[in-house]
């Protein structure tokens, strides 16, 4: 494996640990907010 | 005489290939029923443009210059210059979702978000296998399991296989009855397949069905820019249906435009499933990671779904029955139909299609989360 092909890895590591971050932290939001809107009358 | 022959005599080794794509892609779509409103189209689109000369491309003629070809005029149009097919599409998904079965029980989101592992894990496998960053970005956006997004990220990106990964990309959404069962067996006991799961819906107001667009759209919007074409037009779909007051033009997004769009965006792509970009080893590697992404979207779905029942398991709390994570990715409704099958096949009469049908749901926005976090971290890091 030469060097950029392990340093596109490192960063696709990176790139999987932020992104799955991103989108439990949106996602997670999103839910709070929906239930939220559910306890208003 | 010998002009007529031209053409004929042109056709070389890699388009008679195609030719046979395009017939199979026909014939998968006719024969299979498989994703027919796609792959039919893109069958026959690979076909025209692999002809030698074909007048749906450029060309340049002898004493006039160049001339345009349709197919390559709407691909450097709608697709290149503005990826307008593909975000105007999702006004008539939008349009089409109705997200009742996920607000009635807003946990189901959580699997959403769960099941678009598959997406990093094939960037990073697509990497590993000596793809730059880009096309393994795009590569990897198969596993959103959404043929636009997948059109959509690749062709952002500049990729160079935007043809092989929409094929991979709406063939594996066709193929989700075959490869989720798989895999599913793959993480689960029989046992945790039988597991019966209460449906007791919240109460959903028609207010949270106006507001959930508009909210989803404000929250992804300033967190995930890059995520608001797709998340915006989806939402603006869903808004129209919601408000109940735009009954004329709700018909129009689901069906006219809806129809007008995919009846061109298979047309359209084929115009990147011209031979010489297509018919290359990095093709079969594509369509192997595709897999992959799809495999490991599930397993990711369905080991999130088992880490939290240990948690209820501490709480007291009674299990989930954790295919339904592996319901958490987009291709609606598919995926929801085949837990539900597995479900009633392992334990007769046990009803999961609802919880299954809201992470299924959950699934089509977060993977539209998904595509825009993908494409704004790969720029930074290309930056």
């Amino acid at each position: 494996m030469g060097p950029e092909t392990w340093g596109n890895f490192i960063i696709s590591l990176k790139i999987m640990g932020q992104g799955m971050e991103g989108i439990f932290v949106v996602i997670l939001l999103i839910t709070l907010v929906v239930l939220l809107l559910g306890k208003l009358k | 005489m010998e002009f007529l022959l031209d053409g004929i005599m042109a056709v070389t080794g890699k388009e008679l290939v195609m030719y046979l794509v395009g017939v199979s892609l026909i014939w998968l779509a006719i024969k299979k029923g498989y994703e027919p409103a796609l792959l039919l189209p893109m069958g026959f689109g690979a076909i025209l443009v692999n002809l030698p000369f074909s007048g749906v491309l450029d060309q340049t003629m002898a004493g006039i210059g160049t001339t345009a070809g349709i197919i390559q005029w709407l691909f450097e149009t709608t697709i290149a210059a503005s990826e307008a097919l593909p975000i105007l599409l999702f006004i008539g998904i939008g349009a089409m979702i109705d997200f009742g079965p996920l607000l009635a029980q807003p946990v189901m989101f959580l699997f959403g978000a769960a099941a678009q592992f598959g997406i990093f894990f094939a960037i990073s496998l697509a990497t590993l296998l000596g793809f730059d960053l880009k096309d393994a970005a795009s590569i990897g956006i198969i596993g959103a399991a959404d043929g636009p997004t997948s059109i959509l990220v690749s062709q952002i990106l500049r990729s160079n296989f935007v043809g092989a990964i929409a094929v991979a990309a709406y063939s594996y959404m066709a193929l989700v009855p075959i490869i989720q069962p798989f895999a599913i067996r793959l993480v689960t006991t029989r046992e945790e397949r039988r597991i019966p799961m209460k449906y007791n819906p919240r109460n959903v107001t028609r207010r949270t069905k106006i507001l959930f667009p508009i909210i989803v759209t404000f929250i992804v919007g300033l967190i995930a820019p890059a995520s608001v074409a797709l998340v915006g037009f989806l939402m603006f779909g869903n808004l129209v249906r919601e408000s109940g007051v735009l009954d004329s033009l709700l018909k129009t997004a689901q069906e006219d435009l809806t129809n007008l769009i995919t009846l061109l965006l298979g047309l359209t792509i084929s115009f990147s499933m011209r031979a010489e970009a297509f018919v290359r080893a990095d093709t079969l590697l594509i369509l192997l990671i595709g897999l992959a992404a799809f495999v490991f979207d599930t397993i990711g779905g369905v080991v999130f779904a088992k880490a939290l029942n240990l948690i209820l398991v501490r709480l007291g709390k009674p299990r989930l029955n954790p295919m339904i994570g592996a319901a958490g990715i987009s291709a609606f409704p598919m995926s929801s139909r085949v837990v539900q099958k597995m479900a009633a096949a392992e334990e007769r009469g046990n009803i999961i299609l609802m919880h299954a049908v809201g992470a299924n749901v959950a699934g089509q926005i977060a993977s539209v989360i998904a595509g825009g976090l993908v494409i704004s971290l790969v720029t930074q890091y290309l930056g």
